[in-house]
């Protein structure tokens, strides 16, 4: 067995802390502490590991305990403990990822990518990544590419294959006439985005608002219009508990939205931009592979009317759509009224394909219902401190028929999550 | 070899880094974050290279790897300026925020502010700020509830007359706050954590209380454990609201 260098970077010669007993000492206890470490896999892990001799790496962290650092080319690779660099290589002082100089086996050609092979190191276990650090760069065999898409309204459409983005509580953290200059920007950036990536139509999930008068109210849902004007396609907005001056216990159901302080304003923005007249509504979109129906409830002005609108919409579907999706406020577990629970039970007893919430300001893929996603964070003040990002998600139907939902962190454009459901 | 053939077939970063991207969602997220690494080594100097950095932060960070993340975002600010500088101040700040190191997670958050320029971004890392100098006035309140919790805890308990055991009370009250507990722990982990420190907390409280209390006395003495009860409980009550973290989402729900 070859036996590498575990402790901490040095130069050769320097004690190490774990070693073969022989080289350290030969006390029954540290005999022991050795076997034991042996035995638990201990002694090729930690520190320096000279396996990841000159395999590529983007930071001291891809090199297990070894320097990342540039070899002649400019590319950056990872060291190796220098008592154990095999011919072709020698012991040098190299800089690495964090800054610091540290001794590292280096090849004597200075060059990784034509350096010797390193058939006498110990065995490669590949890191962490399981082999070579490549990426195969042939298709895979499911075509996610940007459909080429349609047009979709509240009257319905026609796509290839389904794209669309969605975000949620883009409201400001206090009352204010209008939104903030920086949180508009954050807005437009996420619709902007969206519209870049090639969505067909956006959804959101609701609380656009942060408001305590008609004027703020308006204003708001104006500038969150010039929000979405970045996308240049429909949003189907979703109405939210800020679109309605009650208490959060209570809701505007029985056309109380319509008279409501804030829940006028909204329905005001919605008839502007899709022409809904009630705040919950449902469009189909035809693809190639079936109809995809959207529902979208106003859990905040809930009666006995949607009730009964939102069974047939979800019984129709069962029957003759491929896809549906349903966008809502609260989220599955939230408990402020007893009626959210419910709503979630209703939509669960039939077929469903995404259940999309936001409410709280987090993204979360439900672990309780694989299908339900909660994106809260449009823009609204942070109150989870491990989810601190603003931005969004989207979802497509790849060849697979599959729905790919991707979610993208607004400030760096990044890829934050990725999964994907069946159809139902 | 499969690495080099990589490297030899791509001609520029971003073009590399836009594959990677298109590939992300139908790719296993080992292999893309492979290839963001092989980016980053391949042009460690690009811009692309700086935004790959970033973007294997931000992963390890959601997959709660903070030593990874951590490293990831160092390099970013060591070897970038401008945005993306700002970019690894804030992943810094978020790291040190999920460590709970507030006033250091406050301090990359400050450094970002000097870097940034977009606007979305400079409102971003106020917010953050602000939130970590809350948090950190939390962290120290709670310190004092602490304080408060044990000093009531001593004054009930003075004497412990009795053995310490559970008064016949607290078992009516026991399987309610289990049930609660309970019934949140699949919905809402910080309500589940909070009802789980002030169910546990409540018993440690009426089990001292109860031990402790000592035999009637005047009124004084009746204030001053009416006082300590009150104390112990505000105290245990911030306690569990800080541990479940929804302080802000219950003062933002009311």
């Amino acid at each position: 067995m070859t036996i590498v260098r575990t402790g901490a970077r040095g130069t050769t010669g320097q004690r190490r802390f774990f070693e073969a007993p022989r080289a350290v000492g030969h006390s029954l206890g540290m005999r022991s502490l050795w076997l034991a470490l042996a035995l638990i896999g201990c002694n090729g892990t930690i520190g320096g590991d000279a396996s990841l001799l000159c395999q590529a790496c983007a930071s001291d962290s891809d090199c297990n305990g070894n320097p990342c650092s540039k070899d002649r080319s400019g590319r950056l690779f990872c060291g190796a403990p220098c008592d154990s660099c095999p011919t072709g290589y020698s012991c040098q002082t190299v800089t690495s990822s964090s800054g610091t100089s540290v001794p590292s086996c280096y090849p004597d050609s200075t060059l990784c990518a034509t350096a010797p092979p390193v058939g006498d190191m110990a065995t490669k276990s590949g890191g962490k990544d399981g082999g070579s650090r490549g990426f195969d760069l042939a298709n895979s065999s499911v075509d996610c590419s940007v459909p080429k898409g349609g047009t979709v309204s509240l009257a319905g459409g026609t796509v290839d294959r389904l794209f669309f983005g969605y975000t949620g509580d883009t409201r400001p953290s206090a009352t204010s006439t209008s939104y903030p200059s920086q949180l508009q920007s954050v807005i437009n950036n996420i619709y902007t985005q969206m519209g870049t990536r090639g969505v067909e139509f956006a959804l959101d999930g609701g609380d656009h608002m942060e408001a305590s008068t008609s004027t703020e109210a308006s204003t708001q849902m104006g500038n969150y219009i010039t929000a979405i004007g970045k996308l240049g396609k429909p949003v189907f907005m979703t109405m939210g508990n800020h679109e309605c001056s009650k208490s959060f216990t209570t809701d505007c159901g029985g056309g109380e939205v319509n008279t409501d302080t804030k829940g006028a304003a909204f329905m005001s923005a919605l008839k502007s931009t899709i022409g809904a007249t009630e705040p919950y509504y449902r469009f189909d979109v035809n693809t190639n592979s079936g109809k995809a129906v959207f529902i979208v409830i106003a859990d905040d002005a809930w009666d006995s009317t949607q009730s009964t609108w939102l069974d047939a919409q979800l019984t129709d579907a069962d029957t003759n759509a491929k896809y549906t999706f349903v966008s809502k406020h609260h989220p599955d577990g939230n408990t402020d009224q007893a009626v959210f629970q419910t709503i979630y039970n209703t939509v669960t007893s039939h077929k469903y394909t995404l259940f999309m919430t936001g409410h709280s300001h987090e993204y979360k893929q439900q672990w309780t219902d694989s299908r339900a996603v909660v994106m809260g964070l449009g823009g609204a003040p942070f109150d989870n401190p491990k989810q601190m990002w603003w931005g969004y998600f989207t979802a497509m139907q790849c060849s697979d028929d599959n729905i790919y939902v991707t979610v993208y962190d607004e400030s760096t454009g990044n890829i934050q999550d990725s999964w994907s459901v069946s159809p139902q | 070899m499969l690495f080099f053939a990589l490297l030899a077939a791509l001609s520029e970063p971003d073009q590399a880094l836009r594959t990677i991207e298109q590939q992300f969602a139908v790719r296993p997220r080992a292999e893309s974050e492979a290839a963001l690494v092989a980016l980053a080594g391949r042009w460690p100097d690009a811009p692309a290279a700086g935004r790959a950095l970033i973007w294997l932060g931000g992963l390890a960070l959601g997959d709660g790897r903070l030593d990874a993340a951590a490293d990831r975002f160092a390099t970013t600010r060591q070897r970038f300026s401008g945005e993306l500088r700002a970019l690894a101040e804030r992943g810094l700040g978020d790291v040190a925020l999920h460590r709970g190191h507030f006033s250091k997670a406050a301090a990359f958050y400050g450094a970002g502010l000097s870097d940034a320029e977009a606007p979305s971004l400079r409102f971003e890392l106020d917010e953050k700020l602000a939130l970590a100098k809350r948090l950190h006035r939390r962290w120290l309140a709670e310190l004092a509830a602490w304080l408060g919790l044990v000093l009531a805890l001593a004054w009930l308990g003075r004497g412990l007359r009795r053995p310490l055991r559970l008064p016949a009370e607290t078992l009516y009250v026991l399987p309610f706050t289990a049930l609660m507990a309970a019934l949140s722990w699949p919905r809402d982990h910080g309500v589940f954590v909070t009802l789980a420190w002030l169910g546990g907390g409540a018993l440690v409280i009426c089990t001292v209380a109860f031990a402790g209390s000592p035999a009637p006395g005047g009124r004084r003495r009746l204030a001053l454990d009416l006082t300590a009860a009150t104390v112990a409980n505000l105290a245990l009550g911030y306690i569990a609201l800080r541990r479940g973290g929804i302080i802000d989402s219950l003062t933002q729900s009311l």
